[in-house]
């Protein structure tokens, strides 16, 4: 099995490799949760690569092997590596199946959930925490306390953006007694608001929005799962299990998302529709109360890059 | 060093606060992922927190804990 370090050596020599051909590209997720100090048992890397690069990072992964394995997308799923469809949410995946384990690169032209421009949040070859957090607001639970332990440290570090990653209910509560929030920052999250005011509904608020956005992210990998099964069929037709370089099983991927791919399923459904839909739905199925909705934050600030 | 920077800016927060602000952060990773993984986030310096994790990863493999199939791209659809 391949150390952590030695994984770490590897992606931090791709990134700092893109950088050096002038692309703008940073390391995010679980690799990046590691370097800002909270454990995880990661052994992919999530890259953060700005898609008007995409070419140099293709070419670099083509010549770049691994005991002699070459790096090829992962599975027939992945959607090519292409910047029409990554502004539309779509992400490419990759692997490296060494015999001391597969490696695995997940590429972002856009950092799922980013209320701006991630490349703006670079912080040496990884993403800003702020970016991290956004990108972990996930259905999976598993990713929620490294939210908070990433706002926590924020505040620490007196970056006030941390206020909106922190969605543990003690912690605010003991943060805010010891620190300001700005009111900026309380206006557009009203929970905090309660939290200030020792409102016994806090708690509940925080679930809330917890729990909506893992109910958007669910109804999004419905939209897009959908829109994947025709594009997965024409991939696997088109491959026919041959044995294809990177270079040409991109050409293939190209030409089956032209064909069955939209290249931006999310708006194209309803970007509001999509928050309205996870609101309602929470409600119907009495995870929240509707009173709860009232303490949201405004999320379509999230989707904007989508609309672009 | 223990964890890498979040900023390139010096913080302007007294040492008092700093000190209560990180006693709040060790409670909420005690609470979220107990007193152990506490330590290794806290207390370890980077190394060590890499060595760490490489031996729940090992862990895991021993006891046959599959790893995570992250959607949808981990998996493939039926025909």
């Amino acid at each position: 099995m391949i150390s952590y370090a030695e994984l770490e050596r590897f992606y931090e020599g791709l990134v700092m490799k893109l950088r050096e051909r002038g692309v703008v590209c940073a390391i995010t997720s679980g690799m990046a949760c590691v370097h800002y100090g909270v454990a995880e048992t990661t052994k992919d890397c999530d890259l953060l690569c700005h898609s008007g690069s995409f070419n140099v990072l293709l070419d670099l992964l083509g010549e770049t092997e691994i005991s002699g394995h070459r790096c090829g997308y992962r599975g027939n799923l992945s959607p090519p590596l292409d910047a029409r469809w990554h502004r539309g949410g779509w992400t490419s995946h990759f692997e490296w199946v060494a015999p001391t384990g597969a490696l695995t690169l997940d590429v972002f032209g856009h950092a799922l959930r980013e209320s701006s421009p991630w490349p703006r949040d670079v912080f040496g070859l990884y993403a800003g925490p702020h970016t991290v957090a956004q990108m972990k607001r996930t259905n999976r639970d598993k990713d929620w306390p490294f939210i908070t332990a990433l706002g926590t440290r924020m505040v620490e570090a007196d970056d006030e953006r941390g206020w909106l990653h922190v969605f543990d209910a003690n912690a605010l509560a003991e943060l805010l007694k010891e620190h300001d929030c700005p009111p900026d920052i309380v206006a557009v999250r009203p929970a905090i608001r309660l939290v200030q005011e020792t409102d016994p509904r806090a708690a509940g608020a925080l679930n809330a929005e917890r729990k909506l956005w893992a109910e958007h992210d669910r109804l999004r990998i419905k939209i897009l799962e959908r829109h994947l099964r025709p594009y997965v069929s024409a991939v696997r037709r088109a491959r026919a299990g041959r044995d294809l370089s990177l270079l040409a099983d991109h050409a293939v991927r190209v030409e089956c998302a032209g064909q069955h791919l939209p290249e931006n399923p999310l708006r194209d459904y309803g970007l509001e529709k999509i928050v309205a839909e996870a609101k309602a739905g929470l409600v119907e199925t009495g995870v929240l109360p509707e009173s709860a909705l009232t303490w949201l934050p405004d999320v379509m600030i999230y989707f904007k890059w989508l609309e672009t | 060093m223990k964890r890498a920077p979040l900023t390139y800016r010096r913080t302007t927060l007294p040492k008092e606060k700093i000190a209560r602000l990180r006693e709040i952060e060790r409670d909420f990773h005690v609470r979220a992922f107990g007193e152990e993984l506490a330590r290794v986030n806290l207390d370890l310096t980077k190394e060590e927190r890499h060595c760490y994790i490489d031996w729940m990863r090992e862990t895991a493999r021993r006891h046959g804990v599959k790893a995570e199939q992250r959607f949808p791209y981990d998996r493939e659809f039926e025909e």
